[in-house]
């Protein structure tokens, strides 16, 4: 880059340079990598947000200005309040579930065990496979009548479960499968944790002649918080988003109960063309979710003024 | 009332640059995947010629009907060896059984290779390339349909089953031209295209749609005393059968009924009950008609047939399950499309079948079921190639190769009508006879039509499920109904 | 962990190692237990699949391997050759751009000074907050639309984009926002004074980049080509929705559209194929994080997430 200052010579253009040389070697970095987001989708989603403030319900209509009443509408409707409710907290649920087993497996996986790396990686199996495969696996356990779990209830002599008609079991199931596919990476990233808190700590510890707990309680859990501040962020903002696995799994029911707002855009969206509903939602759910997040990381970090705010798993790509 | 006048002139501009596509400038987009078909045993792709000259249709593939992706001159080749080579088949299909001459008898497995040999032929003689494509089917087809229809980039036809006549209903489809549409008024079984009939023109036709009949498990039948030949004529009667099947099946096999979930397979199928009992989903309107008294009937009915099932079954949101729960013998009766008869010969079940029996005050009725609705869109490319196609659906060679398959019934008048057919195949033909009677398609709602239905079939199922007062829920689902269409 | 392998192995049989390894074999194997079963179920045919009563490890009566098969030479319906190399190419593009792009945003983010940083920074670590399922048809538009091409003139008159290789293409130099995260914190645990050194030393920026600073980012690096890999080849939207020939399918998005055909009435779901195409997208995925996996543990400690 200082290459390009030398060639072009003009020694006012050197002094800017110069001056701002930083801004420059950073537009020029920065400016193809976002052209290409922009059109990945930087455009689309606003282009969505924007329908939010449309009437645009079916294919071959005009779309119609109409302020705000799509949002209007959202906080009036049960069925769209509900479902920001249930993502909500199933979503917290998902999480508290993960995160919790996650950091179960972390602490033994964090022994001096032989084989750790076999263990990481049978926990880790769930996580890479696909979920509309394998919610079809479990849709084949699930099944009310032939289901493989209600064929070993029979087997024992036990009554088969009606588990589609049951709100309780069907997130039962969303969060069992949600925490088998999660469990392993949560793990692995509380391991992380685990391993950058100071070893010295420990020692200082077995001076003072702490036990398994104390230590446990004094140096680990405090040594994790940033990590634990990252982690939780990141599952909740995944959690709250599932919609694949209720389509999968409960598709919604039993009545509506496991309806959550994802679900709900993804319905408008492609069964009821109601576009300008889809674009609202999701605007809410956008501003919920940055507005949870930058409360909860102010929350947790107290003063800390180092920005780091994270983000969803990495983004599927394109 | 400034602002709105701008952002609307904006928007109108956004709309005119983003979504008016031009008739024109396709060409080069169309040849810039040539799609190499891939063979099974060495994976050697045979050669794709070119066609230069007379257009390339493009249509999109239907399960029952599917020989692969790509130019179907090419496909047909390769699927016969396919066919050939799969040990999963029965009957297996062998070399005889690619030449298909009017009248003899067709293996199952071989009518896809069949069907599109007659139409690729008939395309051939007019200078047409056919060209399959594959959108999936279900959900998914819906969404890649409707970002399609958005983007005016749609194929020249389409095909699906319920969420066609939505798209008839908001303009996205070409109407049938005039001779085609009296010529299928008048030779046609309804149930081919009255479901796609809006505003008095016809948007679709499907060559062999379906409508639902009564099938039984003869063993399981008689293991409760009853008589496996005779089929029950009126709901009580049906009622009665299933209760002394489900006695005799003492937890091991039970009743059944009719598939009563959530979902489009349930509409469909439990859907003809509504029908008889001179009920219904909507008015002519098309405005929602869910707590009327005959409905609540019905749906009283549908909760005395959930007795006769495994906990469960009946209302299952997953359709499969409940088809599969009849293969394994585990239900005697249901209520389903033609294609139950084949399947279940295949899997060795001496079935029953029959028109579905009547309610007291009802009148014979049907919901068309399994119909793979073709349509041309408005923004397809070659709309006259496109009809050509739909026309050689309907064609005598077409017609007579499903006659004689005997998975299904024709649905040319002249050929099911015909003597050699009745005898030859006497319960495709009292199949033929219901298609061609009251048939009814699913209606589509005014407004957020799923939503609409979602509310339907969740009331249903609440009142089968639940010990819920079944007028209380219908009537607050209509409600609930009335707010989004009104 | 330096110990002699001795003692660590004698240290495995005090009571709290061994229930620790109990525990982790035990759960790992219920957790394994989804994917026996598609091992298992992989050997059906459909008719059999459908028409018997499964048990917890169903076992054919009359096992076929045509699904296997069908995996390793493809069938009528599944050309898997072509499936794979796909994915392959896909695979193996985004994880390089991911690589780039990722670590010189994180640079830029982390160690150059100019306006608007945080603002820019925090607005793109927003958007990642945004359900995903909103932007497909919006995109689809956008595709379709494309100027210049696939017959547009300006905007319209074709089908742009669509159904050519430019859908997979496109989305590769776009910025890495997940990896730009994590490589900016993992840097700003660099101290800046090796910054200064290098450049008394008289390199320039490109040099610091590559020759000092990335050596250094390794496994956080490694960590990022991992997760975008995985991401990749598991991604079933952008080939189903954007492409329509089958010369341009991965095997995810066939596998998305077999088991959707079974939505029509009267077609039977081919469950056993479908299962045992999964487990095809399963493995080389599995064997990918299987050989890189200490690396992911690695490059997560050494980032700033430690605050």
């Amino acid at each position: 880059m200082d290459k390009t200052a030398q060639i072009l010579g003009k020694s006012s253009f050197k002094r800017v340079m110069r001056r701002h040389r930083d801004a420059v070697i950073a537009a020029v970095i920065l400016t193809p990598m976002l052209l290409f987001w922009l059109i990945l989708s930087g455009v689309p989603t606003i282009f969505g947000f924007f329908l939010g403030f449309f009437n645009w319900v079916g294919l071959n209509d005009t779309p119609d200005f109409i302020w705000f009443d799509n949002f209007i509408r959202f906080f009036k409707d049960p069925v769209y309040t509900g479902a920001l409710w249930r993502s909500i907290w199933l979503g917290g649920l998902v999480t508290a579930v993960t995160l919790i087993s996650g950091f179960g497996a972390a602490i033994l996986m964090n022994m001096p065990l032989i084989g750790k790396g076999f263990y990481r990686s049978l926990w880790y199996i769930p996580a890479v496979t696909s979920t509309v495969a394998t919610t079809q696996v479990f849709n084949i356990l699930l099944d009310t009548n032939n289901g493989v779990i209600n064929n070993f209830l029979k087997s024992i002599g036990k009554e088969p479960i009606i588990w589609q008609y049951s709100a309780g079991w069907g997130i039962f199931w969303i969060v069992v499968y949600s925490a088998w596919k999660g469990v392993g990476g949560a793990a692995l990233i509380w391991l992380a944790g685990l391993q950058s808190v100071d070893q010295t700590l420990y020692e200082a510890a077995d001076i003072d002649g702490a036990g398994r707990w104390a230590k446990l309680k004094f140096v680990t859990m405090p040594g994790l918080k940033p990590i634990a501040t990252y982690i939780v962020i990141t599952s909740l903002i995944g959690a709250i988003q599932i919609y694949e696995q209720v389509l999968f799994i409960t598709n919604g029911g039993p009545y509506g109960q496991t309806e959550v707002l994802v679900f709900r855009i993804y319905r408008d969206g492609f069964w009821d063309f109601n576009l300008g509903m889809a674009g609202a939602s999701s605007l809410i759910m956008a501003v919920i979710v940055i507005v949870a997040t930058v409360f909860y990381y102010k929350w947790s970090t107290g003063s800390d003024k180092r920005m780091t705010i994270p983000n969803k798993p990495i983004k599927r790509g394109r | 009332m400034q602002a709105r006048k701008i952002t609307n002139a904006a928007l109108v501009i956004m709309m005119t640059i983003g979504l008016v596509a031009c008739s024109s400038g396709n060409n080069e987009a169309a040849n810039i995947n040539q799609e190499k078909p891939q063979t099974t045993d060495n994976g050697a792709a045979t050669e794709t010629p070119k066609t230069e000259e007379g257009v390339t249709l493009t249509v999109l593939n239907e399960g029952a009907v599917a020989v692969g992706v790509g130019i179907v001159s090419d496909l047909l080749g390769v699927k016969k060896k396919a066919l050939i080579a799969d040990e999963t088949l029965s009957p297996r299909p062998v070399d005889a059984d690619f030449t298909y001459t009017e009248g003899s008898k067709v293996n199952s497995n071989v009518f896809p290779y069949l069907y599109q040999n007659i139409i690729n032929d008939k395309m051939k003689s007019k200078n047409i390339t056919l060209k399959t494509e594959d959108w999936g089917w279900g959900e998914p087809l819906i969404q890649k349909q409707t970002a399609g229809f958005l983007a005016k980039n749609m194929p020249d036809i389409i095909v699906g089953e319920t969420q066609m006549p939505g798209f008839a209903q908001q303009g996205l489809l070409e109407p049938f031209p005039a001779d085609m549409e009296q010529y299928i008024r008048e030779n046609i079984a309804p149930a081919a295209w009255k479901p796609m009939e809006y505003d008095g023109k016809i948007y679709g036709f499907a060559s062999q749609p379906g409508v639902n009949s009564l099938f039984w498990n003869k063993k399981l039948v008689k293991e409760a005393g009853l008589d496996p030949e005779k089929a029950p004529a009126t709901w009580d009667e049906l009622a009665a059968n299933l209760e002394k099947v489900t006695e005799a099946g003492k937890g091991k096999f039970y009743g059944g009924g009719v598939y009563g979930g959530p979902n489009a397979g349930g509409y469909l199928r439990y859907g003809t009950l509504l029908v008889i009992n001179v009920g219904g989903f909507a008015d002519a309107q098309g405005n929602p008609t869910f707590n009327s008294e005959a409905n609540l009937e019905t749906i009283a009915y549908m909760k005395q047939l959930n007795g006769y099932h495994p906990a469960g079954l009946m209302m299952n949101t997953n359709e499969g399950t409940y088809f599969d729960a009849f293969k394994k013998g585990q239900i005697a009766y249901l209520i389903d499309g033609p294609w139950r008869a084949i399947e279940s010969s295949t899997l060795g079940i001496d079935y029953g079948m029959a028109p579905i029996p009547l309610s007291s005050d009802g009148n014979a009725g049907n919901i068309t079921i399994g119909a793979a609705f073709h349509s041309v869109p408005k923004d397809a490319k070659n709309k006259d190639a496109a009809f050509e196609y739909i026309r050689a659906m309907y064609s005598e060679e077409v017609q007579t190769l499903i006659a004689d398959t005997g998975v299904r019934s024709p649905v040319l008048k002249t050929i099911a009508e015909s003597d050699d057919y009745k005898t030859k195949h006497p319960e495709m033909y009292q199949h033929f006879l219901a298609m061609a009677g009251n048939v009814q398609g699913l209606p589509t709602f005014s407004k957020e039509s799923s939503k609409v239905w979602q509310i339907f079939g969740d009331a249903v199922t609440k009142s089968v499920m639940t010990n819920g007062d079944i007028k209380a829920i219908m009537d607050d689902a209509q409600k609930k109904a009335e707010a989004i269409t009104k | 962990m330096s110990e002699p392998l001795r003692i660590k192995i004698k240290n495995q049989f005090t009571p709290v190692h061994l229930i620790s390894h109990i525990v982790l074999l035990g759960v790992g194997l219920v957790l394994l237990y989804p994917l026996i079963f598609m091992v298992l179920a992989g050997f059906f045919s459909k008719t059999e699949f459908t028409s018997t009563v499964l048990g917890v490890f169903p076992i054919p009566k009359a096992p076929t391997l045509a699904n296997y098969k069908a995996l390793v030479m493809g069938s009528i319906d599944t050309a898997v050759t072509v499936y794979f190399r796909n994915s392959i190419i896909r695979t193996a593009y985004n994880t390089f751009w991911a690589l780039i792009t990722s670590f010189l945003a994180g640079y830029v983010f982390a160690r150059l000074k100019f306006k608007g940083k945080e603002t820019l920074f925090l607005i793109m670590l927003a958007t990642q907050m945004i359900p995903t399922t909103l932007a497909i048809i919006p995109t689809y538009l956008e595709y379709a639309r494309f100027p210049f091409a696939g017959g547009n003139r300006i905007f319209t008159g074709g089908t742009g984009i669509l159904n050519t290789w430019w859908i997979y293409l496109i989305g590769g130099p776009a910025i890495n926002i997940m990896g730009t995260f994590l490589v900016k914190q993992s840097l700003e645990k660099v101290p800046i004074e090796l910054d200064e050194a290098a450049r008394m030393d008289g390199a320039g920026t490109f040099r610091l980049i590559f020759q000092i600073l990335f050596p250094l980012q390794l496994p956080i690096m490694a960590f990022i080509a991992i997760t975008t890999a995985l991401g990749t080849w598991n991604d079933f939207i952008t080939p189903f929705f954007y492409t329509s020939s089958d010369s341009l399918q991965t095997l995810p998005a066939a596998i998305t559209k077999l088991s959707s055909v079974g939505a029509s009435p009267g077609a039977v779901i081919n469950y056993p194929l479908i299962i045992t195409l999964s487990l095809g997208v399963t493995l080389p995925a599995l064997l990918i994080f299987f050989f890189f996996q200490k690396y992911i543990v690695q490059g997560l400690a050494s980032t700033g997430i430690k605050g």
